[in-house]
């Protein structure tokens, strides 16, 4: 009963997924065009992508940091029998 | 006709990631669903970007044999994107995967049928 | 832009409590208490100015509008900024004397909590807001298993399994969205979008949606939120109750407002689901036997009166101050329910109401405290559910009077649950000892009941703000206009 309900749900999905692709078109006014002419020389990386990654969206690039650094606190907040400052003194 | 097998087979595998988050009841087997759907978008989004003209497509970087034309690059920003979303999903499962340990820990078992303290 | 460095307090905070709480524990909450009363005091400054500016804009690095991150910043934010620095210092002030071990991970996380929070609130980039919402969900998850007995851990991984479900559909939405416009700036895409008639629009809407409503625990999304309320520490219960709920649903307007403007049918299933979720909210909440499950359910009906609101105002245009006001009355309605029981909860231990009877007979501060957040969570007058829910009323009488007997029926049933989770604890005839509370805690308290009074008494001044910040909610082209400028 329950594997079926779950693959309604999931061949559901696919058709949906499947129908909204097909109106998928280029869009003529592309931000795509912006960072490939001008990545070199505004920026100084030949290599475009990390010149998104480290420049023009630098803030994601934060926010992603600070995700890693809270799944880290949090995987040594459900692991250990001590926490980071249990220590005999204070 | 190609994009649309590439969109095509990214969708099965987001629906076989849906598929086994729902059906399955061992905890890591779900974690492994929840995996194979987000990999399932990430390579959605990068079939997105590299499908938008009908040229023959580069990796986008600017080396001495090729010049900032927009048309000849594949679309650097989905692959920003993926990789952001690639370390986000890596810590959801490193969480994941450390809860687990623990609910092993006190539960004795990681299925999820049995794990029914909290009810109505 | 001032209200920025809030978000940089907080996420500085959170990286320096690690590192300055291995010297010595009790640094850690001193740092949080400095960082949250810094964060208030930006925020009563910065208030004037978005008032007086209008929409307030940022380009991050300084890179021109569509191709950078932008920051935007006008009085429907404000609100929502500024109930969260409010909410954020209560938590700390109210965890001091409560949490005994671990507090450098516990004040840690809380920090990053509300940087996904404010960061949320912040942002004019579809990609950021996914960002943000991730950072606030990983800090979530990692709260709710704060105490590691079995009740938290078996939630938090049912939370992380279905948040991160959810949350996969939110992105395959914006990866629509970004095929169909090439572009990820709010303020571009709303313009790009209003162009083309492409049928994935309302299909990457209906994802985006469904991301965003599992955390606002709305009507058919509603399924986990007891179990995490009960799972959870009161003061987390109380965050995920009120100020996480709200961004969630900020986020969804926005997106409403300035992208899909043209999808109307959203009205009517916003106030299907706000009608559902009233009635699920408080006919679940009459028959609980667990006070943190019972307030669980209410919040969810006290929601779906914010959903209504926002989904009736395409008729009736004093709707929307209605639900702006309600939201600001939620938040704190639910603050002062969760910390109130939170207290006898956390003394004695438990939270099914047969063991906590009467266990608040000696305190009469405390029966003071939920006997308010009880009366203004049904609505009476003198009280802020009062000013608010009477505006529903009247907006919904001229659209259907079902609507009208639904929400007096929810009111009639959230004073009935109410008043009897207040009569097991304050007033059953058992022999307790009194529960000492320490000073912060008395000020917290204090300071809630007198807002709740406060804006009951005065609530013209609410409908005022709440009228402002609506009409800021409905002015597209200004926003568009001040994001591109």
């Amino acid at each position: 009963m329950k594997n079926t309900i779950s693959i309604l749900v999931a061949f559901g999905f696919l058709f949906l997924f499947i129908f909204a692709s097909t109106s998928i078109m280029p869009p003529e006014n592309n931000v795509k065009d912006y960072y490939i002419q001008n990545a070199l020389e505004k920026t100084g990386s030949a290599n475009i992508v990390n010149s998104i990654i480290w420049d023009f969206r630098s803030y994601d690039t934060l926010g992603e940091e600070t995700v890693l650094f809270a799944a880290i606190i949090a995987v040594f907040l459900v692991s250990h029998k001590k926490g980071l400052a249990d220590k005999k003194k204070v | 006709m190609i994009k649309m097998i590439s969109y095509t087979i990214s969708f099965i595998l987001m629906t076989l990631g849906i598929y086994t988050v729902l059906a399955k009841e061992n905890l890591i087997k779900k974690i492994i669903g929840l995996t194979i759907f987000t990999n399932g978008i990430h390579l959605f989004l990068i079939a997105l970007g590299y499908f938008q003209t009908t040229q023959t497509k580069i990796a986008p970087i600017l080396t001495t044999l090729n010049t900032p034309i927009a048309e000849t690059f594949a679309n650097p920003l989905p692959q920003a994107l993926v990789l952001t979303s690639i370390v986000i999903d890596l810590s959801i499962t490193a969480l994941a995967a450390a809860l687990i340990i623990q609910i092993h820990k006190k539960f004795k078992t990681v299925s999820a049928k049995k794990l029914n303290r909290l009810k109505g | 832009m001032l209200s920025f460095f809030i978000i940089i307090i907080y996420l500085a905070t959170g990286f320096l409590i690690p590192l300055i709480g291995l010297l010595k524990r009790k640094n850690s909450y001193i740092m949080a208490l400095l960082a949250s009363s810094i964060a208030l005091i930006i925020t009563i400054i910065a208030i004037p100015n978005v008032l007086f500016q209008g929409t307030i804009v940022k380009y991050m690095s300084g890179w021109p509008a569509p191709f950078g991150i932008t920051l935007a910043v006008d009085s429907f934010n404000m609100i929502f900024i500024s109930l969260a620095t409010i909410t954020n210092l209560m938590i700390v002030i109210y965890s001091k004397s409560r949490i005994k071990t671990w507090e450098v991970e516990y004040y840690s996380l809380l920090m990053l909590l509300f940087t996904g929070i404010l960061g949320i609130l912040h942002t004019g980039d579809l990609f950021n807001m996914y960002v943000f919402f991730e950072i606030m969900a990983i800090s979530s998850y990692a709260l709710v298993s704060f105490h590691k007995n079995k009740n938290a851990l078996e939630c938090a991984i049912k939370y992380l399994i279905l948040g991160t479900f959810t949350s996969s559909f939110l992105l395959v939405g914006i990866a629509l969205i970004y095929g169909i416009t090439g572009t990820l700036t709010i303020a571009n895409i709303a313009i790009i979008i209003a162009s083309k008639k492409a049928i994935a629009v309302p299909i990457a809407f209906g994802l985006i949606f469904a991301g965003f409503a599992f955390k606002s625990s709305i009507a058919p999304f509603h399924y986990l939120k007891s179990d995490i309320s009960q799972a959870s520490m009161p003061q987390i219960s109380a965050i995920l109750a009120s100020i996480v709920s709200m961004t969630a649903i900020y986020a969804i307007l926005r997106l409403y407002f300035i992208i899909f403007n043209q999808i109307f049918i959203f009205n009517y299933i916003l106030i299907v689901l706000g009608l559902l979720s009233m009635i699920i909210g408080s006919l679940m909440a009459l028959k609980q036997k667990d006070i943190l499950r019972m307030l669980g359910y209410s919040s969810i009906a006290q929601l779906g009166f914010v959903v209504l609101g926002f989904g009736m105002g395409a008729f009736v245009r004093q709707a929307y101050n209605a639900a702006i006001f309600h939201a600001i009355n939620t938040v704190f309605i639910e603050l002062l329910l969760f910390l109130t029981a939170g207290v006898l909860i956390l003394k004695h231990n438990t939270s099914s109401l047969k063991e906590l009877a009467g266990t608040g007979n000696k305190n009469k501060f405390l029966s003071i405290g939920f006997f308010v957040g009880a009366i203004a969570n049904a609505g009476i007058p003198l009280t802020n559910g009062f000013a608010s829910k009477w505006l529903l009323y009247t907006a919904s009488l001229q659209i259907n009077p079902i609507i009208t007997l639904i929400a007096i029926f929810t009111s009639v049933i959230t004073l009935a649950y109410s008043l009897k989770a207040y009569v097991v604890l304050f007033m059953s005839n058992t022999d307790t000892k009194k529960t000492i509370l320490d000073k912060p805690t008395i000020i917290i308290i204090t300071i809630l009941i007198s807002v709740c009074v406060a804006l009951g008494i005065f609530y013209t001044a609410g409908l005022d703000i709440s009228d402002i910040s609506a009409r800021s909610l409905l002015n597209r082209a200004q926003y568009i206009k001040e994001v591109l400028a």
